[in-house]
């Protein structure tokens, strides 16, 4: 139900990786993710085991968006905050790792900068769907403000963020964020860069960031 | 003269070649002759024989000696005249030029005749100028362009025609004329354009810059009324002079349009603009139709100026609306005196167009924009309106014959279509219809239907469904009402066979009025307690009714009902007081409490009748208002404060009718303007919920949920036929669809179309987020 076009991207990036490099070691691969799983659901590693992940690569799950990014790579695609044992083998396939070694080593690789904007705009979608808790389909404005701020930080002006973020947490009206607004958002950011030549009566962004417009001309006047 | 002829008579010999000498005394005898013709001698002339000479001098070759001859006398005459004309004095230069011209037109016809063998042979061979045309070349050259004759032919054209523009009695005019058409010929003659260039180019010139000059001056003193006037003069005079001096239609157009750019177009703003007689002001004015209509008429000439008092017409338009719409804020209660205004400021302006702008359609285009555009700033018009139908179906079409109530209604529908939120109309005209069915307080059938019908006829079959669904509904239940009597009659008599006996007495009537669900405004307030012979009788019904129709559920409306109370009032057993109150439902389970208890607390009562408490209020203090205090409040002033307030049975009440029906207060004077008590109003005071809604003009939360669907539905119907679309198509789609109901603002469906994104009905393309489609 979420991203079908990047799920399929990275099967075929995935066939012509294994193509060029050679088997891993399965086993190894399968002890890291059995240490990890989920004491009740040994299919599927949790925030828990993700946090341990983190701990054994020195990483801080609150600020550091390579956890995101990892994750993203290695193809948790099915279910928010969690991955499979069947994403979790195939990306351990695609990214040739079977050690704890390995995972680190590849770290250095997983800053954002080096995504180009496709490669972002699907990130940038999987950090809200992996957020999701269960079944709602929306995020809570304080839990989308905080992730704006770690995963846009130096993807878009700082100015544009800082606003955007202070603008919707005194919006009273909004307390939840729809994915829809916040893939247009990251749109939005590419797309009009000078805000002057913004035209409401002909936009077809979401009403969030029309309102967003107006409260720049707002502020701008004062 | 008759020697003469023997003496130079030739005999025909062609082949003889004539020689030199005898072609120059040929010619001298020519010459002479011209010399006359000149001195208008030509009586004594021999056509014939002067004739024959031309025609030898041209035979035997010598048709350049003619024609240079006959330039050179020409032109030596037009010197003579020229000279002789340069030192006419001013005052009779025209009259004299005009004669010499005259005069030279029939020498030259004289002289053309004469040479006519030339004319058609050695002119057309050696491709020189014919002898008529040549004399109008020269007249030119010699006389026109002499310096002293044409300036001030010139001056004194332009001084005489200036002169007639100032009011002063000119010389003949026929002398002017004939001037100019010597000019237009030699112009034409000889293509020199002497006309255009010596005449029409200054003529124009001076022309504007005097109504320039005239405008502005006159203008700047005078009311725009009279410079119309004087405008309107104007244009006629000078389509008159160009008339009598014949001027061509390639001045006469260029003049008009001249005329109408200084004296309507330059200043078509100031004249619109200006202050107490300007076109807007004199808009103000009921009396001033015909000057307008005047200044419509000039301003006509020129039809990009007409935009200028378009423009002030839909201001004025528009500013008699707001200061309604003011007007209606400030008093915040009388609607339908709001729709009143709207309907006479319609017929006033309706009268303008119709006669100042001589029903002009743009005009009529831009007022109705103009009240569009006013009546629409928020929902209150359609509120108003609808307080208003209600008015006139209640009380104000009383008697009326069906030519008036025709009449009024068409009014009515005039302001109707003007609307944008005719779903907030319908919504507000449902509660007044219920009201009006339900309380039978309609005063006629007829009118009632004559309405939807418009109504229909405007917005279709689906915009009416539901109200006439609730004209069914009466029919029906009328019906069954009839059904149930037949019923009732039958089971007493039933009773009184099997020997039982009714131990209440005669059980009491109820009428039943049975609304279907959707059709009527929901109410979804729980039904009251009722008192225990009301209730035995709506359960005899309750079961006649099921009994017909299975599978129906019956629930009671217990605030839209009334009753008939009959009430005894007195101390004194002796002087007792019947009267029959006519109540409403909840005043008659409040009432008939007092059959048992002298005293009672709001608590109390509230506990007893579970009445909502704001409802509970109202009909209370309408049963203490000092002319039907059939209660005695405990506590003083209007309101009631607190659950301990008392009230107690006053039997001391009296009234001059043995049948009262106590009127409901209005919402407004028990609970301020609380919204949801507005909207639950059911059986309320007339027009309590819309006089509340219609003062602030917004749309009415239940309409706005409507639109949420209606728009939602639009869109997946639309997104499901085109899979894909754009937002601006489905946008204009959305709002054509929609149309015939409200108009839905931009923000609005968007709104919707992110709700439907978000419930997967819709996506977002990825590539560019102004195109959507249709997740199956």
């Amino acid at each position: 139900m979420w991203g079908s076009s990047s799920s399929s991207a990275k099967k075929s990036r995935r066939k012509s990786k294994s193509s060029m490099s050679g088997a891993i070691d399965e086993a190894a691969a399968e002890a890291i993710f059995a240490e990890l799983a989920d004491e009740e659901d040994p299919t599927v590693i949790e925030l828990d085991g993700i946090a341990t992940l983190c701990e054994k690569l020195d990483l801080d799950p609150e600020s550091d968006i390579r956890i995101l990014v990892l994750l993203w790579k290695l193809g948790s695609n099915e279910k928010p905050a969690q991955i499979s044992k069947e994403e979790f083998m195939d990306g351990c396939h695609n990214l040739q790792l079977d050690s704890i070694e390995k995972f680190r080593n590849l770290l250095p690789a997983l800053d954002t900068g080096f995504l180009d904007q496709d490669e972002f705009k699907s990130f940038y979608k999987f950090c809200f769907q992996f957020n999701r808790q269960g079944t709602h389909r929306t995020l809570d404005k304080d839990m989308v403000v905080a992730l704006w701020q770690m995963v846009l930080k130096d993807r878009i002006p700082d100015e544009r963020l800082e606003t955007f973020c202070e603008f919707t947490e005194t919006q009273k009206s909004y307390t939840r964020i729809t994915l829809d607004q916040w893939t247009s958002f990251l749109d939005f950011c590419h797309e009009c860069e000078d805000l002057s030549t913004y035209d409401e009566s002909m936009s077809a962004w979401p009403v969030l960031i029309d309102e967003y417009v107006e409260y720049m001309e707002e502020k701008q006047k004062k | 003269m008759s020697d003469s002829r023997k003496r130079f008579k030739m005999p025909l010999r062609a082949h003889v070649p004539m020689d030199k000498t005898v072609a120059s005394q040929t010619w001298n005898v020519l010459a002479k002759a011209i010399d006359e013709i000149y001195n208008r001698n030509a009586s004594k002339l021999s056509f014939e024989e002067l004739y024959r000479n031309a025609y030898n001098l041209v035979l035997h070759k010598h048709g350049t000696l003619l024609y240079e001859g006959v330039t050179e006398k020409i032109n030596s005459h037009l010197t003579e005249t020229a000279e002789h004309l340069s030192n006419v004095p001013d005052t009779s230069l025209l009259e004299e030029l005009s004669t010499t011209w005259s005069e030279h037109l029939i020498t030259m016809i004289m002289v053309r005749d004469i040479l006519m063998y030339m004319d058609r042979t050695y002119i057309q061979q050696q491709r020189r100028r014919p002898v008529y045309k040549l004399g109008l070349h020269l007249f030119r050259l010699t006389v026109w362009e002499h310096p002293k004759v044409k300036e001030r032919s010139i001056e004194l054209l332009m001084a005489s025609v200036r002169s007639e523009r100032n009011g002063l009695l000119t010389d003949d005019r026929s002398v002017l004329k004939q001037v100019l058409g010597m000019l237009l010929e030699l112009g034409l003659s000889d293509g020199s354009n002497v006309y255009e260039n010596d005449f029409e180019t200054p003529f124009l010139a001076q022309t504007q810059e005097y109504y320039r000059v005239e405008s502005q001056g006159y203008l700047s003193q005078n009311t725009a009324t009279d410079y119309v006037a004087k405008a309107t003069k104007r244009l006629e005079e000078e389509k008159d002079r160009a008339t009598a001096l014949a001027l061509p239609l390639a001045t006469e157009t260029p003049l008009q349009s001249i005329i109408e750019t200084e004296l309507v177009e330059r200043h078509a703003r100031t004249l619109v603009d200006m202050e107490h007689s300007g076109f807007a002001c004199m808009l103000k004015d009921d009396t001033k139709l015909s000057e307008l209509r005047d200044m419509y008429t000039i301003f006509a000439r020129v039809p990009t100026s007409v935009d200028n008092l378009r423009e002030a017409l839909a201001e004025r338009i528009k500013a008699d609306g707001k200061a309604l719409i003011t007007d209606q804020e400030k008093r915040a209660s009388d609607p339908p005196a709001f729709v009143k205004g709207v309907l006479q400021m319609r017929d006033r302006y309706d009268k303008i167009v119709e006669f100042s702008f001589r029903g002009e359609k743009r005009a009529r285009k831009r007022m109705r924009e103009s009240f569009e555009d006013f009546l629409n700033t928020d929902a209150r018009a359609a509120s108003c309106l609808s307080v208003y139908v209600d008015e006139l179906l209640r009380v104000g079409l009383r008697g009326a014959t069906e030519d008036q109530i025709t009449q009024e209604l068409n009014k009515v529908i005039v302001v109707f279509r003007y609307l944008s939120d005719k779903d907030v109309f319908e919504s507000f005209y449902k509660q007044h219809l219920a009201k009006r069915l339900l309380m039978g307080r309609s005063v006629s059938d007829d009118a009632e239907r004559a309405m939807v019908s418009q109504l229909k006829a405007e917005c279709g079959y689906q915009f009416t469904s539901k109200l006439e669904g609730m004209f069914n509904d009466m029919r029906i239940s009328r019906d069954m009402q009839d059904s149930y009597k037949t019923y009732k009659r039958a089971q007493a008599a039933k009773q009184q066979s099997g020997g039982e006996t009714n131990g209440s007495g005669r059980p009491i009537d109820i009428e039943v009025d049975v609304l279907t669900n959707g059709y009527w405004p929901s109410q979804n307030i729980p039904a009251c307690t009722l008192p225990t012979v009301v209730q035995e009788a709506i359960d005899r019904y309750t079961k006649f009714y099921l009994e017909k129709h299975t599978g129906r559920k019956l629930s009671w409306q217990t605030s839209a009902g009334s009753a008939e109370l009959k009430a005894t009032f007195g101390s004194d057993p002796n002087k007792l007081r019947r009267y029959e109150l006519g109540v409403s439902t909840y005043q008659m389970c409040i009432l008939l409490l007092f059959n048992n208890a002298k005293t009672l607390t709001l608590g109390q009562i509230r506990l007893n009748t579970h009445i909502p408490n704001s409802e509970l209020r109202r009909h209370l203090v309408s049963l203490c208002t000092p002319k039907h205090r059939i209660l005695r409040k405990g506590s003083r002033g209007r309101g009631i404060t607190s659950d301990d307030d008392t009230f107690t049975f006053n039997p001391d009440y009296t009234s001059k009718l043995k049948r009262v029906r106590i009127p409901l207060v209005k919402e407004t004077s028990v609970s301020k303007g609380s919204g949801d008590g507005a909207n639950a109003g059911g059986a309320g005071g007339a027009g309590g919920a819309a006089a509340a809604s219609a003062a602030n003009g917004a749309v009415p939360m239940k309409v706005e949920e409507d639109r949420r669907h209606l728009v939602e539905a639009a869109i997946v119907r639309i997104m499901k036929a085109r899979k894909s679309l754009g937002h601006n198509e489905l946008f204009a789609e959305v709002s054509r669809q929609l149309s015939v109901r409200f108009t839905p603002s931009p923000q609005f469906v968007k709104k919707r179309v992110e709700s439907l994104i978000e419930r997967e009905y819709l996506e977002r393309s990825e590539r560019d987020h102004r195109q959507y489609s249709y997740v199956a």
